[in-house]
């Protein structure tokens, strides 16, 4: 696996080559009883959008204090060898903010070191 | 705190003045250089910068300069670096689960 979080600031991007096809991967991100399993310290509040088996985002909050809440977005496509190339970007969103219809793009910052 | 801190950087114009700030302390005039914004608008966008505790204020003789607050920076730097860490792990818990769910597939 590999990844790369290149961006600083409120967001975060990872991308990862999973072994798996993109169907199964899509089950283990919605299905809650696979999600759990592996993502288990997040609470999902909404689904904010839910392409089948290409994109799905999140709204999450942490289970844990101080319940920080995030969209969290996954981006699915076909892989090398049959597997998936996820895409990941996890952005922090305070929880009396509305919820963006299309935002995370623009969210990238730079900051000095 | 942190919740201000969200918020104030929740719009894009004060992203980007923060970001303009990163690169080192300007004055209100020089920030709105190449921005399309007012002078009212912009010392508007500080103040939220300000409360929020990302940005303060100094006196440089007869102007104000603003500069990225250290501490606000560290706020961000904490949900940074908790979630660069958090992230791998958690996907190198989908690749074990999603290839077990394969593996238990073809054993049907």
């Amino acid at each position: 696996m590999s990844d790369s979080d290149a961006a600083s600031g409120t967001v975060l991007h990872f991308e990862v080559e999973l072994t798996a096809r993109p169907e199964t991967v899509w089950r283990a991100l919605r299905e809650e009883g696979y999600r759990r399993a592996w993502l288990p310290d997040q609470t999902v509040l909404e689904v904010l959008q839910e392409e089948r088996p290409e994109r799905l985002s999140l709204l999450v909050e942490e289970a844990e204090p101080p319940h920080a809440r995030g969209i969290v977005t996954f981006d699915l496509e076909p892989g090398r060898q049959g597997g998936t190339r996820l895409r990941l970007v996890h952005l922090h969103r305070p929880a009396h903010l509305p919820i963006p219809a299309n935002d995370g793009g623009d969210m990238v910052m730079r900051l000095a070191a | 705190m942190e919740q201000a801190i969200f918020k104030a950087l929740g719009d894009a114009t004060r992203r980007h003045i923060f970001e303009k700030l990163a690169d080192g302390p300007q004055s209100a005039t020089a920030l709105r250089d190449g921005m399309a914004i007012s002078q009212p608008a912009m010392s508007q966008h500080l103040a939220v910068l300000r409360e929020a505790g990302l940005v303060q204020e100094k006196r440089v003789g007869r102007f104000t300069e603003y500069a990225v607050e250290p501490q606000g920076l560290a706020v961000l730097g904490g949900w940074l670096a908790k979630y660069r860490a958090y992230w791998p792990e958690r996907l190198a818990g989908l690749e074990a689960l999603t290839v077990e769910m394969e593996r238990g597939e073809k054993a049907r």
